[in-house]
């Protein structure tokens, strides 16, 4: 069992940076979770750990131990691939042995094992199989099974559900969990999944452009995202992120929302230039004059776009006056657009295409955030 | 064109074919029924349908091969001299192609430039100084000196480099976590999923050396070392001109390859035609 | 800042030496040596002692020997058998691309005389070629042209030793030109043929306009691999002609063997090597500038 740390780790490919300075601790028995759109950089903050690329400069320690200098086969981690990376030609039992072989394991030593790690994924009656035979969840057992079977200070999990169907993918995760918090070996567990990582993580680190924009648990960045980036990848459908018109009244600094005026009593901060709103917060109020301010709650008319039936409740989307905005791939983080805002509803009662709806929160459910998009720490959430 | 009906361009395409099929099929007939009637009636009924249709047959040939000529010896040199420019060159260019194409290290781009600028040096360019350089070590005249100077092949290596490129890097990658170092990687991983790489490498190389003649003609005097290439020239001159034996030699000459085609081809026509992609 | 790092390179090393000895020893050198020899005297039991001598033996090459005769043969010989063979691969490529009864067994036979060592295939053209009119090519074209061809020695006639020399190669090699293509055939996808069926192209526009575009590079491989070929021939002309009658079939190589082996003259032999090795390498650059281009297009 061990912790792992990176100190101002910098990874560049030739001359492009992929991840700049990144500091980040991973407690012992902690599962971590590298959350982020593909390219963020995790996957390489995975491989710099293994040592299957070479960081450009900083420092990387396992348990304490300076691991720069070792290859892979030093480091005592263990990893799991995203196409699981079974050996082809060989067995089961010869891809659960493989590792044990390699630190030249005496063979009683070695079947014990392997049958343990067997036993403990349900592979047993699969032992004598090769990789070929076997379903797509039968092979990810076996990718964990030969990640378990040699006990090492790290597992290293790289997408390890994403070839699974959805069904699988499901239960697979309970398994990981459960499976990592038996054993308590420190996990670092790279996603571009939200969900598997608010299930699974003891703490998530969101990823972008190889810079961590968060690092907590996942209650704490659902509930108070960091910056507009978190704000705009975490949640399904995420936060509705708006650009409000400012105004001062009276000494006063007041913000309008889709055709409400909200006064700064409601908690506006001086520096807020953003707002944020999840879908969950809104609900359906009485349309009201647009001109009839109300402090305490927004009140945003606009006329459905689409609905998007769950069963038990629905994903409403609006189309409002006012500008949304949403993360850009272009240069800025993030851009002005014509998006639509999400609700998210009981199941009835019924609402038609174009019909026209109001949609009301309380102002304090509302996320502000600042001309560079870091969220301001209010009476907000 | 395309309302020519279906039928009609099959049966076209078939007629082309087949008469393609007898260009080529009608010298190797034509080595093969000579090879079966006595000599003085190659060449007389070489003119006739009897050319390919013989009145008897008789093994006499054959049996000439073996009295006039060393085919043994000469088919012994063949399989050694092959075997070796087969067998030591897979290892020593795969070995090459896997450090040019997974390997980071110093030097890995001089060397794949090294290899890629010798691939254009043509044998023949060479095969003078070379026969100079090897007779001033007093090394010649035996099996050795016939393979040796073929094992590093600058296109075998490239096959390879381009193959190992393609692989996916992960099951390698694993294994390195899994605490293998280099060369356990290779041999314990890359080379058990590389079987086609290798198999289409040894037709090449074997392909391209089978028929060698310029090079033993040059280093080779003793004919317990000659290989086959150089039996059938020999035999050719060798008065008084026999054609019934000479064809026999070639059938004989020609028979491992076949067996080899018929087994490999598969692997024949893979190897050649990544060649083509590839180069 | 200085860094300790884990390092692959002695591992690489490991695997690259063999080789890299291998193709310093047995190519880079000797190729070193040729050119160095072709500035010398050298001649096989020589008393003299070894001279520079400048350009003299490529001066001489030109001037003396058959090397322009050579050159020559190679080049008509480039100029008909790459053409020919092409085209012939191309078309028993495209025969044999479609789902055809026996088609693996056409594709055998077709195939089957690449695998034949060259040396035997000589000796067996020889006889095809045999003069008289028992000779099997003579007698074939009697009885095609109803009595009308007057048969000849065409291993011994001028005119005809260089060609047949030709047909023997093409019917080698072709065999080698089919797979190349018929392999690029069928990686070009089916979609694209689909496509410009529903476009309303004919099979013939479709060939102009998706089977071509789509065999550029194969095509421009088997080119350049049998232009190459065209000037390494050695073998067919060694055993069925020894470059005659009069040189009219010589090439390159021949020559080279004949004046360094036969004749003993080393260090003219190994300045035709280096000519030769030229006008390979302008064929190579070609090649890497035709497959750059098309690099730069897609």
């Amino acid at each position: 069992m061990a912790d792992v740390e990176f100190r101002a780790v910098r990874k560049a490919f030739g001359g492009h940076t992929v991840i700049s300075g990144l500091d980040l601790t991973v407690q012992d028995g902690e599962l971590l979770v590298l959350l982020g759109p593909s390219g963020c950089g995790k996957s390489t903050l995975l491989r710099l750990l293994a040592g299957l690329e070479q960081a450009t400069d900083g420092e990387i320690r396992i348990g304490g131990r300076p691991v720069d200098a070792l290859g892979p086969r030093a480091r005592n981690i263990a990893m799991v691939f995203q196409n699981y990376a079974l050996y082809p030609h060989l067995t089961v039992r010869g891809n659960l042995e493989f590792p044990l072989r390699m630190r030249g394991m005496k063979r009683a030593e070695r079947e014990r094992r392997t049958l343990a790690a067997a036993r403990a994924l349900g592979l047993e009656p699969l032992l004598g199989k090769r990789p070929a035979e076997l379903s797509g969840g039968q092979r990810q057992r076996v990718a964990m099974g030969r990640a378990i079977v040699r006990e090492p200070d790290v597992f290293l999990m790289d997408e390890p559900l994403s070839n699974l169907d959805a069904r699988l993918r499901v239960q697979i995760r309970a398994e990981i969990g459960a499976l990592q918090r038996r054993l308590g070996v420190t996990t670092l567990y790279v996603t571009h999944d939200q969900v598997e990582a608010m299930t699974l993580g003891d703490r998530v680190a969101v990823m972008r452009d190889g810079v961590i924009q968060q690092l907590g648990r996942p209650a704490e960045l659902y509930e108070r995202p960091a910056n507009l980036f978190v704000a705009g990848f975490l949640g399904s459908p995420p936060m509705n992120l708006l650009e409000p018109a400012f105004e001062r009244r009276d000494g006063e600094r007041m913000a309008r929302l889709g055709g409400t005026w909200i006064r700064s009593a409601a908690g506006i901060p001086e520096r807020a230039r953003y707002a944020g709103i999840r879908p969950e917060c809104l609900g359906i109020g009485a349309s009201g004059s647009s001109d009839d301010a109300r402090a305490d709650r927004l009140a945003i008319q606009g006329s459905v776009e689409s609905v998007e039936v769950l069963g038990h409740e629905r994903i409403v989307y609006l189309r409002a006056p006012g500008s949304m905005i949403e993360l850009s791939d272009g240069p800025g983080p993030w851009r002005s657009a014509e998006g639509l805002l999400a609700a998210r509803l009981p199941a009835s009662p019924a609402l038609e295409r174009e019909e026209s709806v109001t949609l009301t929160a309380p102002a304090a459910e509302l996320h502000w955030f600042d001309e560079d998009g870091n969220a301001i720490a209010s009476g907000a959430g | 064109m395309s309302r020519t009906p279906a039928r009609l361009r099959a049966v076209l395409a078939y007629a082309l074919l087949l008469a393609f099929t007898l260009v080529f099929i009608a010298p190797v007939l034509f080595m093969i029924v000579g090879s079966l009637k006595p000599d003085e009636l190659v060449l007389a009924e070489a003119g006739s349908l009897r050319a390919f249709l013989p009145e008897s047959v008789s093994p006499d040939n054959y049996r000439a091969v073996f009295e006039r000529v060393p085919f043994g010896a000469y088919l012994l040199s063949s399989m050694i001299v092959n075997g070796l420019i087969v067998g030591l060159g897979l290892l020593v260019n795969a070995f090459a192609g896997y450090a040019l194409a997974r390997l980071r290290w110093w030097g890995r781009g001089a060397m794949l430039g090294l290899v890629l600028a010798v691939l254009v040096i043509p044998f023949e360019a060479i095969a003078i100084p070379l026969f100079y350089q090897l007779s001033w070590l007093g090394w010649r005249d035996d099996w050795l000196v016939q393979a040796i100077p073929f094992v590093a092949n600058p296109l075998a290596i490239f096959l390879f480099y381009s193959f190992f490129l393609g692989l996916p890097r992960e099951l390698e990658e694993a294994a390195r976590v899994d605490g293998a170092g280099v060369l356990r990687t290779f041999f314990l991983i890359v080379l058990p999923n590389a079987k086609a790489a290798f198999a289409s490498v040894a037709i090449v190389l074997f392909l391209f050396h089978w028929g060698m003649y310029l090079w033993p003609l040059l280093m080779t005097t003793s004919e317990a070392v000659r290989p086959l290439p150089l039996g059938i020239a020999n035999f050719h001159t060798l008065p008084p001109l026999q054609w019934g034996d000479i064809m026999a030699f070639g059938v004989l000459m020609v028979l491992p390859v076949l067996i080899l085609f018929v087994v490999f081809q598969r692997w024949f026509v893979r190897g050649v035609a990544s060649t083509g992609v590839k180069g | 800042m200085h860094r300790a790092r884990f390092t692959e390179a002695p591992a690489a090393w490991l695997l690259m030496t063999p080789a890299l000895v291998g193709l310093m020893l047995f190519l880079l050198l000797p190729f070193a040596l040729a050119v160095v020899l072709s500035f010398t005297n050298l001649r096989m039991a020589s008393p003299l002692p070894l001279e520079f001598v400048g350009l003299a033996n490529y001066t001489l090459a030109f001037q003396e020997t058959a090397l322009p005769r050579a050159l020559l043969n190679n080049l008509l010989f480039a100029l008909v058998v790459v053409p020919a063979q092409t085209a012939l691969g191309l078309a028993l490529a495209v025969l044999l691309d479609r789902p055809l009864r026996g088609r693996t067994v056409f594709r055998t036979l077709f195939f089957l005389p690449v695998v034949f060592p060259l040396s035997l295939i000589a000796v067996v053209w020889v006889l095809i070629f045999a003069p008289g009119p028992d000779g099997l090519l003579n007698a074939t074209l009697g009885v095609l042209s109803f009595g009308l061809w007057e048969p000849r020695d065409f291993l011994n006639d001028p005119h005809w030793a260089l060609p047949a020399v030709m047909l023997t190669s093409i019917w080698q090699g072709v065999g080698f030109q089919m797979i190349v293509l018929l392999a690029g055939l069928q990686a070009i996808p089916r979609q694209l043929y689909e496509a410009a069926a529903v476009d309303g192209a004919g099979r013939w526009r479709q060939f102009l306009h998706v089977t071509l575009p789509g065999l550029r590079n194969p095509l421009i491989f088997v080119v350049i691999v049998t232009t190459i070929l065209s000037f390494r021939v050695f073998d067919q002309v060694r055993i069925m002609t020894r470059g005659g009658p009069q040189d009219a079939s010589n090439t390159v190589i021949h020559e080279m063997v004949r004046t360094a082996f036969d004749q003993g003259h080393v260090a003219m032999g190994a300045a035709m090597s280096v000519v030769f090795f030229v006008v390979i390498l302008g064929i190579a650059l070609a090649q890497r500038r035709l497959l750059r281009q098309r690099g730069e297009v897609s």
